[in-house]
């Protein structure tokens, strides 16, 4: 009859073949992130360990399809890289904007904030770290995540868990090489507007969560010669200004400029410049892009 | 002996500190339930008014039950009924947390005491035991809802500090079972969740999708605890009550309480439907007796009338089907497919009540599915969530086919097993939700 020992032994070998193969494939994944030319993580290496661009732009899905680089490159004659991810909020670009500055300072970085990924409590913040996971084996990076989860620190002994639900594209972006439907990093969404996302506009918590506000005062107190511009792009429903209040005392505070678009006319409830409640069209992503710019220059940015 | 007693008293103690490491205060309500129906339960000896004491046990029994649970649905029903004839009378709510697993614990010491007043068991002894009973760690959160005569006999018994097979067997159904918590049940979630929390937000089609995914999510979510719990509790060398035989091989509703919450439907069998007479009265009231037991069973599962609408639905079809004589399968292969599938639909629309917030909620989102002006648009699920659903639908089918024999874990060669467990925990790792998840059924 099996006995304790020979269980013991036999579940000792398997986890040890099993840690065995949690650092060999989990390390090659993350290998594959670092070193995927397509898609999304293809995107993400280029942005944080090779991008030369001096204009960045910085935010979740919203920035992702609201700012025209091309247009941006035109009038600020200076090159630009829209670095919008979906689901980014503050603690992710933050990561990204501080392996960014290691190499070098770019002159320009407009950050797109949306509340619910940028100031309040709604998005759980370990959404921002699936990414971060996998450059955590820079010191900073991972501080940033053992800062937001200190269990983050224990799990991340483990390889496998770094890469946990997301190995499956990084393999994809890492053999395929396909690029995204982008243009500099800009996606262009010709849908039309989809009435049926309107019917309920979401109503969130109105509760600060201070640690994404405290990286954003980080982000601003580690600036240094960039320049940052925090903006807040249309939307279709309009926002909650008290959503805003503590990024406006941070830009007060630091004497930074805040252009904020949240409750123009001429985009408030026009289904002609969107595709969704909170995401601009490519019409509309390409109006917003000019009026930026002339907001830009009104307030002598440039 | 005395090994014994140090063994079961360091389980407790072990019992009791995970408890309490959720909520102290709360480990004080199980004590006392635990006390309460120990001493009722000795009180029934030689006695004379078993009957009082029987009633008066279960009244204190269910009483945190009924406070902590049902206090401000209570109140709130009332209020609503008030409000109609004009009287505006309400209680102030409470706002105190559920102690977790109050609803399972608290049938378990029922159960015990209605066991000891039917005289089908003995009066325990030794509080010890009994309290290890109520409180054993891998069932107290979610279950199973475990007979006492099938479990006090194992903890009083002189076991062997270290089964193999059980241990081995355990850690199985314990690899297993948290495949379908973190790998099936929480990504599922993921979709369901933004499905149902803005129905309106999305096209018929995708809510009739959001249904379907929400029937698989909370029996990977119930089931796969379940077996994590069973998997526990064997590789300690105990049996607990087995709790699911894939329901959705169901053929019939009735079939379907004989695979789902094994241990919640004998028990509501037991003290609830037997005790009203069962099957043994006139057909109208076997009838009527069905509808209770499932009002109970509604009623068990959440202050809410959501709740209670499933559980009405639930006893419905069983006296449809008992009237037109469909609780079995007298068909051919396709005939129980047919049966299969039908039955899965039913079941699935009674989700919808047990998932949504409020019976409007539920109706509106019924609604969708009929409503021809929506555009028939399929939210998108992941191709990697499609192939766990249809991994668990495979390994269910197998069992079905041949029970007790998972084609990979009980593989003869032992390349075979060893590398089904790896790919099974590699899954984990890499495809499982590992941040902070609950159980669904936790919260009752």
């Amino acid at each position: 009859m099996p006995s304790f020992r020979s269980f013991v032994a036999k579940s000792l070998i398997f986890l040890v073949s099993f840690a065995f193969l949690d650092i060999v494939l989990g390390k090659s994944i993350i290998w594959m992130s670092l070193n995927a030319k397509g898609g999304d993580y293809g995107k993400c290496r280029y942005v944080c360990f090779e991008s030369e661009e001096q204009c960045l732009v910085f935010g979740s899905s919203r920035a992702h399809c609201h700012y025209n680089p091309h247009i941006l490159s035109d009038s600020l004659k200076l090159s630009c890289f829209n670095c919008g991810r979906d689901g980014a909020g503050i603690i992710q670009n933050y990561g990204k904007i501080r392996l960014v500055e290691k190499r070098r300072k770019p002159k320009i970085i407009i950050y797109d904030v949306f509340p619910i990924v940028d100031i309040l409590t709604h998005c759980d913040n370990h959404r921002d770290l699936d990414l971060l996971r996998l450059y955590s084996d820079n010191d900073e990076i991972r501080n940033i995540v053992c800062q937001v989860d200190s269990d983050e620190k224990f799990k991340m002994y483990s390889n496998l868990y770094r890469v946990n639900g997301k190995y499956h594209n990084i393999i994809k972006d890492f053999i395929l090489r396909k690029p995204l439907n982008e243009s500099n990093g800009f996606f262009a969404n010709n849908s039309k507007f989809d009435s049926l996302k309107i019917n309920k506009i979401p109503q969130y918590k109105l509760e600060i969560d201070s640690i994404k506000v405290s990286y954003l005062r980080k982000m601003v107190a580690e600036r240094r010669e960039t320049n940052i511009i925090f903006v807040i792009s249309p939307i279709w429903y309009g926002m909650n200004s008290k959503e805003l209040n503590p990024l406006r005392q941070l830009c007060k505070e630091n004497n930074l400029p805040l252009i904020d678009f949240s409750s123009d006319p001429k985009y408030l409830h026009h289904d002609e410049y969107f595709y969704d409640g909170a995401h601009l069209n490519a019409k509309g992503a390409d109006e917003f892009t000019k009026d930026l710019i002339c907001e830009l220059r009104k307030k002598d940015l440039f | 002996m005395e090994r014994m007693k140090w063994r079961n008293g360091y389980l407790l103690l072990v019992s009791y500190l995970l408890y309490a490491n959720w909520n102290p205060a709360y480990a004080l309500i199980l004590l006392g339930i635990t006390a309460v129906t120990y001493l009722l339960a000795r009180q029934f000896e030689g006695s004379r008014s078993r009957k009082k004491i029987i009633v008066g046990g279960a009244f204190l029994t269910l009483l945190p039950l009924l406070i902590f649970k049902y206090y401000n649905f209570i109140n709130e029903s009332v209020y609503a009924l008030l409000s109609v004839v004009g009287l505006r009378f309400q209680l102030p709510g409470l706002n105190w947390a559920i102690p977790m697993g109050i609803s399972f614990f608290t049938f378990q010491a029922l159960g015990y005491l209605f066991d000891v007043y039917y005289k089908r068991i003995s009066a325990e002894k030794d509080f010890l035991i009994y309290a290890l009973f109520i409180s054993f760690f891998p069932s107290i959160v979610a279950g199973p809802i475990n007979k006492a005569s099938f479990v006090i006999p194992q903890l009083r018994a002189l076991r062997p500090y270290f089964n193999h097979s059980k241990a081995v067997e355990g850690m199985k159904m314990l690899l297993w079972g948290m495949f379908m918590k973190v790998v099936v049940a929480d990504r599922l979630a993921l979709y369901v969740d933004k499905v149902y929390s803005s129905y309106v937000n999305y096209s018929g089609v995708a809510c009739f999708e959001a249904s379907i995914l929400y029937s698989i999510q909370i029996y990977a979510d119930f089931a796969g605890y379940s077996l994590m719990a069973i998997g526990i509790g064997k590789t300690l060398g105990f049996e607990l009550t087995e709790n699911f035989r894939r329901p959705y091989f169901s053929y019939s509703v009735t079939d379907f309480w004989h695979r789902w919450h094994i241990s919640l439907s004998a028990w509501l069998k037991d003290y609830v439907y037997i005790p009203m007479g069962g099957s043994r009265c006139s057909r109208l009231r076997c009838y009527w007796n069905i509808l209770i037991t499932f009002l109970v069973s509604g009623v068990w599962h959440g202050a809410n009338w959501t709740y209670i609408i499933w559980g009405a639905i639930h006893g419905i079809c069983q006296i449809i089907e008992k009237i037109l004589g469909q609780q079995k399968c007298k068909y051919g292969i396709v005939g129980k497919m047919a049966k299969i599938a039908i039955t899965f639909l039913v079941i699935n629309f009674a989700w919808i009540f047990f998932r949504s917030s409020s019976i409007g909620d539920a109706v509106d989102f019924i609604d969708r599915f009929f409503d021809l002006t929506l555009p028939l648009i399929f939210e998108p699920v992941a191709l990697i969530d499609i192939v766990f659903i249809l991994w668990l639908f495979l390994a269910d089918l197998l069992e079905e086919l041949k029970p007790n024999h998972h084609l990979f874990f009980e593989n003869k060669y032992a390349i075979v097993r060893y590398s089904s467990y790896i790919v099974v925990l590699l899954m984990i790792m890499l495809s499982g939700i590992l941040s902070e998840s609950t159980f669904i059924y936790a919260v009752f």
